[in-house]
């Protein structure tokens, strides 16, 4: 860890104007994070988890902070980073294939080579056989799939995942953090990834991130000591599992009816 | 299907739904002839009875309707009724979807051109005829372009409505994903709007109609509108109720054209939420 962060959040601050009071979803963050890390923010519903990753991607802008990108500040959405949303919003009049397009389509790929590309990201998430297929006559899990495929094949330097399985049953979450640490493995990427289930950020992350609420902020950056690979019929068992889970756990319970 | 599907599953029932479906399929068709039936029974009952100058029978009316379409002389005024109207509505749709684009996507067009619109849009349009006339004479321009003012009002307030009210998730892909503004429009903004371009398409080919007919009796008497003059002052009744027929099967031809469009190409209108 003595390179330089791929991401540096310095001073993040963003308060909600509302008419009846102001909500101050984040109070001067600041978070580094490692080239090829996989990390993860938890905490309570409106800790600023959501606001945090739409700054860091350039989607909100922050009241005051700078976030910079390998040493460069950034300005707007980044074409280095990719989002994905909790839901998905996967385009209806596009092919399976089309919307894995979109993103090459801003960059000016051209047609043979962008079909190239999306169909592979799409193979690397097992649904090279739907690609032509309108995205809503997948399952919720093939389509967050799809949401993945979408956001890799950008090529992104860092991947922001904001909840991608949130609505999904616990079969199919499951089968997709495998899916997720195994591309990350393979891919190489850094990973910022949000939930609110402790499991999951153990079994996905190096560090986890825990959060407060009113206002948002960071409590506690935990380190995630597990070999990898990892598995989900083994990891739950661990020690370390259960010593962190136990952590964060009295981290947000400590926190809880704090509005 | 997958409801089928689940059926089975659970317990069963797919002998008992599977014959319910069908018959409420077939509903679709039969209801509507057997409704369609009893109508002309009704009609050919009333018209035995009464002068056949207030309402003609069926027959009569049947016949007038091969007459008109034989004829040359009326043959040739339903086409260039037919013309003079599809040219004003290609023209009205292809403005009011311009114009709707423009005023949806920039809330400084929408700010100094609303005003207008709403005004013009709240003005029946039937009281710019003399003026058109004396600005295009009373040739087919003056026709055209009153089918063209009222076809291009439901299609811009539809279009620049659909552009504005772009789900927001769609809008934050394209962020995201670095499409420039121009790209973010015409992949996203201008897509997602389909449905609404495609309610306000309906509501231009009924009005199409509506413009052509009131041109023709109006600016000058041709087409469609000229017939009707004609056969109301000759008290030709059976003809008069077979043009109304004929106009409105135009109008049904225009609207299923549309539905067969949405089905095929726009699908992912009917199929999604
Ligand atoms: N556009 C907005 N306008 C007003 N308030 C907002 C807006 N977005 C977020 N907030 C407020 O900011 C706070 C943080 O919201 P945020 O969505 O970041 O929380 P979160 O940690 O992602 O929560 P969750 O786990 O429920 O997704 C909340 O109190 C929320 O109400
Ligand atoms: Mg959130």
């Amino acid at each position: 860890m003595t390179e330089a962060p791929v991401l540096s959040i310095r001073g993040i601050s963003r308060t909600f104007v509302g008419q009846e009071r102001d909500v101050v979803a984040l109070d001067n963050v600041d978070l580094d994070v490692q080239k090829g890390e996989f990390i993860s923010l938890v905490g309570p519903s409106g800790c600023g988890k959501t606001t945090l990753l739409r700054i860091i991607d350039g989607l909100d802008a922050a009241d005051s902070g700078t976030i910079d990108l390998e040493g460069k500040r950034l300005n707007g959405v980044s074409q280095d980073m990719a989002y994905v949303f909790q839901d998905i919003n996967l385009l209806p009049w596009r092919s399976v294939r089309g919307n894995v397009e979109l993103g090459l389509e801003a960059r000016g790929v051209e047609k043979a080579e962008r079909q190239r590309i999306a169909t592979e990201c799409l193979e690397m998430v097992g649904l090279k056989d739907v690609m032509n297929v309108p995205p809503y006559t997948l399952s919720g899990g093939m389509q967050q799939r799809v949401g993945v495929a979408r956001a890799l094949a950008v090529k992104p330097k860092v991947l922001l995942m904001d909840e991608p399985f949130g609505q999904l049953d616990n079969f199919t979450r499951e089968a997709l953090q495998a899916e997720v640490a195994l591309l990350w493995e393979q891919l190489g990427i850094t990973i910022v990834f949000v939930t609110h289930d402790v499991d999951e950020s153990i079994f996905l992350s190096d560090r986890i991130v825990v959060m407060h609420r009113n206002p948002g902020r960071i409590v506690e950056i935990l380190d995630v000591n597990l070999p990898r690979p990892r598995t989900q019929a083994e990891f739950r068992g661990e020690p370390e599992t259960i010593s962190l889970r136990s952590k964060i756990t009295a981290l947000l319970r400590s926190q809880e009816g704090g509005l | 299907m997958s409801v089928n599907v689940a059926n089975v599953g659970a317990s069963g029932q797919f002998k008992a739904k599977r014959p319910h479906r069908v018959r409420n399929g077939a509903s679709f068709v039969v209801y509507p002839i057997i409704a369609l039936a009893v109508l002309l029974g009704l009609w050919w009952l009333i018209s035995s009875f009464t002068n056949p100058l207030l309402l003609s029978s069926p027959a009569a009316v049947v016949r007038a309707i091969a007459n008109i379409l034989t004829h040359p002389t009326t043959t040739a005024a339903l086409l260039l009724s037919l013309r003079e109207m599809y040219l004003g509505l290609v023209l009205g749709v292809a403005i009011g979807f311009t114009l709707g684009v423009f005023i949806g996507r920039f809330p400084a067009v929408n700010n100094v051109m609303s005003p207008f619109v709403n005004v013009v849009n709240a003005t029946p349009l039937i009281v710019a005829i003399p003026l058109l006339v004396i600005w295009t004479g009373i040739g087919m321009e003056a026709r055209v372009v009153f089918t063209m003012m009222v076809t291009t009002f439901p299609m811009l307030l539809n279009t620049a409505a659909g552009v504005r009210n772009v789900h927001k998730g769609y809008v934050e892909v394209a962020q995201t994903l670095g499409l420039s503004e121009r790209k973010t429009l015409y992949k996203v903004a201008i897509p997602a709007a389909v449905p609404y371009v495609l309610a306000g398409l309906r509501s231009s080919l009924s009005l199409a109609i509506i413009g052509m007919v009131v041109g023709e009796m109006e600016v000058s008497n041709v087409g469609v509108g000229w017939l009707l003059l004609q056969y109301g002052a000759g008290l030709q009744t059976a003809f008069l109720l077979g043009l109304i027929c004929i106009t409105s099967i135009f109008g049904v031809i225009n609207v299923t054209a549309l539905k067969i469009v949405e089905r095929t190409v726009f699908r992912w209108t009917t199929s999604t939420r």
